[in-house]
């Protein structure tokens, strides 16, 4: 049978985020009828086997999110760097296609950001150099260019 | 907004300086896309304010009101001081837009166009201070 959303007229709105959840916090969200009928070795029982299912997220060296507003469509970027804890490889059902297609996708994202953080670096850097009056080779740089 | 109005006066006075003339329009077109968007297009922006820099070193730029035997350390000084601007500018005009996202439809559309509309206004004195030769 289909949920309601009436269904759900009892889950308190204000609830912690997902990662910040505990079990009781789920174990709360019991009608309060059934609550009651559970003796306590089996609400800590449920609370284990919500501990283990509960997401436990890695302390993260670099958490950089933003977004990319393109007004007809939206995107994501997220750089997470931290200590990788998972035990086996995560499993990604994805078909042969996805699989070629994501990979043109961040090679090309890659580069691009290459791209852009170098040169951001050699022109503050070049810049930087020219206004302290240090002079590596005779001549300005467009003059090459042009 | 004061602050954000002053920055974008200097920045127009000095893109008019350095005649970068064809970067006008995507100039104005992305101060454009800002005002709509709002902190979503900080990071684009930023790319094509290091593109107007990057042009500016490229192709040798430099200010026609400046004698010959400036030294060069000011050109750069000068660069590295309007990429900064440049970069106040687009977060200014981007977390102010995002702001106006919390307001009514009504409301948020006439702060939209109050804001585009001092941003231009900025660019544009800037641009008419340098062509009457003010402050030259």
């Amino acid at each position: 049978m289909p949920l309601q959303s009436s269904q759900f007229s009892h889950v308190d709105p204000t609830i912690r985020p997902y990662v910040q959840r505990t079990p009781a916090d789920y174990i709360n969200q019991i009608e309060p009828e059934i609550r009651a009928s559970l003796n306590q070795q089996q609400i800590q029982e449920f609370e284990r086997i919500l501990y283990q299912a509960l997401p436990k997220p890695a302390p993260k060296i670099v958490d950089l999110r933003f977004g990319i507003d393109l007004i007809l469509t939206r995107f994501f970027i997220v750089l997470m760097v931290g200590q990788d804890r998972r035990k086996r490889p995560r499993q990604y059902p994805t078909t042969p296609l996805t699989r070629i297609g994501n990979v043109i996708a961040a090679v090309v994202l890659l580069v691009s950001l290459n791209l852009t953080i170098s040169l951001t670096l050699f022109l503050s850097a070049y810049l930087v150099k020219s206004a302290l009056g240090i002079n590596l080779f005779p001549g300005h740089l467009w003059s090459i260019f042009q | 907004m004061p602050v954000l109005f002053l920055f974008c006066t200097v920045s127009g006075w000095w893109m008019a300086a350095l005649a970068i003339w064809p970067l006008w329009l995507g100039t104005v077109g992305i101060t454009l896309y800002l005002v709509v968007v709002g902190s979503g297009a900080i990071a684009l922006s930023n790319g094509w304010v290091m593109f107007l820099i990057a042009t500016a070193i490229f192709k040798g730029h430099y200010p026609a009101f400046w004698p010959p035997d400036q030294p060069y350390q000011y050109w750069a000084t000068l660069l590295l001081t309007l990429w900064g601007v440049g970069v106040v500018v687009v977060f200014l005009l981007g977390l102010q837009s995002q702001s106006l996202k919390q307001l009514p439809h009504r409301k948020r559309q006439v702060r939209r166009l109050n804001l585009l509309l001092l941003t231009w206004a900025g660019l544009c004195l800037g641009y008419l201070a340098y062509r009457l030769n003010l402050l030259t």
